[in-house]
């Protein structure tokens, strides 16, 4: 190996030096100091482990109007976004210590699981299936499923049964979209892109006829364009139940979450992120749920 | 193991369609790729340098982007076909580029001699590269041909993000919906992904076998 470093005529001494230098300096940058927060809970917990971490990972998808984007100064911004901050508040830890995790519907599941994410703030259905796998806390939203149209055909998309054969309905890779579609509209033709944005993409430029997602979700791309855009008014489907995935594992951690969520609804937090981000999306601030899911 | 006995037929439709989408782009790709290699050894300048900037551009960009172009860009433009076809365009474009390097190694290992022999006994340029170099190139090539058609099989996989529910795209739909048996659909989707790549294989060995001759 020192060979090479004989082509540069630097001599040998010189090399090792500077290598011993640079892996100090990079043992210091990756080691990180124990952070200077207070950690009240209890020995052993996730969220004492948590506050004792010098970061904490929060996985996040992009391009959700309103929900959950990446503004031009590539800083997170919406209300998942918001929500996710204000229950890290609560574990004492600062937003700037937040490392924001890019991370699709079909791999947030994984991440989860490897660890990649402590827990995944954006739009998460609770299913009983996910919950096998997943501590999932909240409801914090409750949603109903809906297909975006160009504005043109939003007239024709009145019942179920208005929906012609072969319709090319876009669902979300890694959502719950290909089942309900494929359940309620079984005339249509699915096609799975991997982001919603792609989609609405094809619905654009006339390869996909509908975008079926939740309402929320929907809202935000009508709003940006409303001439080219409509939400059909066709209802159908079961409506999703939104939460804040986990390891399932984290059982204290999920706990914790649902004691803060709670709370954000009681003092008002939730209505008021609501109204800053989504207001005029025409879609009404959630409510607190009947009950919370069991983690 | 539920998961995957109660989803053959979404196995099913997915692994045919990724025969389907190898079958149609591997056979495209191919021609476009003899045709690449043709204009690469042929003595006008123009051609040579199309086929070299056609390589040069292609093979650098990512599959996954031309499939992006494909998918997105051309609807813009105005092509009206399905995302099965814009797929099947996108990866023809990508390994054509491939494919011409691939036929181009086989025809440079054609002994020198040939193409003396060929020119002394009169022959003309395209009779020389129809009858002399491209049975012997094509014969050369057969290792780097099924490399690269392997290569292909497993492309295919990314048009399973945009709007083709072919084998990975079947695999990341149960997965969804059965995630608690993920680890079993992942090796059974690569055991399917095996069933088209190993035969291939076993293939291409058989005819390298068949029309290897000492030269």
């Amino acid at each position: 190996m020192f060979r090479i470093f004989s082509m540069f005529r630097v001599p040998k001494t010189h090399m090792l030096a500077a290598a011993a230098a640079a892996l100090v300096l990079l043992t210091s940058a990756c080691g990180g100091k124990a952070p200077d927060r207070p950690n009240n809970f209890p020995g052993g917990s996730t969220m004492a482990a948590l506050a004792s971490a010098p970061k904490i990972k929060v996985g996040a998808s992009p391009n959700q109007p309103g929900l959950a984007e990446l503004n031009l100064q590539h800083d997170w911004e919406g209300f998942n976004i918001d929500l996710a901050v204000y229950l890290v508040n609560s574990l004492g830890i600062d937003k700037k210590d937040i490392e924001w995790v890019n991370t699709t519907a079909a791999n947030r599941i994984p991440f989860l699981k490897q660890g990649k994410i402590d827990f995944f703030a954006t739009a998460l259905a609770i299913t009983p299936e996910r919950e096998k796998t997943l501590a999932i806390a909240g409801p914090y939203l409750e949603t109903t499923p809906r297909l975006m149209v160009r504005a043109a055909d939003a007239e024709r998309f009145k019942t179920l049964q208005d929906i012609p054969t072969g319709t090319k309905v876009c669902v979300l890779q890694g959502s719950q979209g290909q089942p309900r579609v494929k359940e309620s509209i079984p005339q249509a033709d699915i096609s799975e892109f991997n982001t919603l944005t792609n989609c609405v993409r094809a619905l654009e430029q006339g390869t996909v006829d509908a975008v079926d997602s939740t309402a929320p979700l929907l809202a935000g791309f009508v709003e940006d364009k409303p001439d080219v855009f409509a939400l059909a008014p066709v209802t159908y489907g079961k409506g999703e139940r939104w939460g804040i995935g986990m390891a399932d594992d984290r059982v204290d951690l999920c706990e914790f979450f649902n004691q803060r969520l709670k709370q954000a609804f009681d003092d008002g937090t939730i209505s008021e992120l609501w109204e800053q981000h989504m207001g005029k999306s025409g879609l009404e601030a959630p409510t607190p749920p009947k009950e919370m899911a069991s983690c | 193991m539920n998961a995957i006995t109660d989803n053959l037929d979404v196995f099913w439709g997915g692994f045919v369609k990724t025969i389907v989408l190898v079958a149609l782009s591997g056979a495209m790709a191919m021609a476009a790729g003899v045709v690449l290699a043709s204009f690469a050894i042929s003595p006008i300048p123009l051609l040579q340098r199309v086929s070299a900037l056609y390589v040069a551009v292609m093979r650098n960009i990512p599959a996954a982007a031309h499939l992006f172009f494909t998918i997105f860009i051309l609807p813009l433009l105005g092509v009206r076909l399905s995302f099965f076809a814009l797929a099947v365009i996108g990866i023809t474009i990508y390994f054509a580029a491939y494919y011409c390097d691939a036929v181009r190694s086989g025809i440079n290992a054609i002994g020198n001699g040939q193409l003396e022999a060929a020119r002394a006994i009169g022959l003309k340029k395209r009779q020389t590269l129809r009858l002399i170099v491209l049975p012997q190139g094509m014969r050369n090539s057969v290792p780097p041909l099924i490399n690269t058609t392997i290569a292909l099989v497993k492309a295919t996989a990314i048009a399973g993000v945009f709007g083709v529910t072919e084998l990975f795209g079947a695999m990341l739909q149960l997965i969804n919906t059965n995630d608690s048996a993920v680890i079993a659909l992942m090796l059974f989707t690569g055991l399917l992904y095996c069933l088209i790549t190993i035969p291939a294989g076993l293939a291409a060995a058989a005819l390298e076998r068949k029309v290897a001759f000492a030269s």
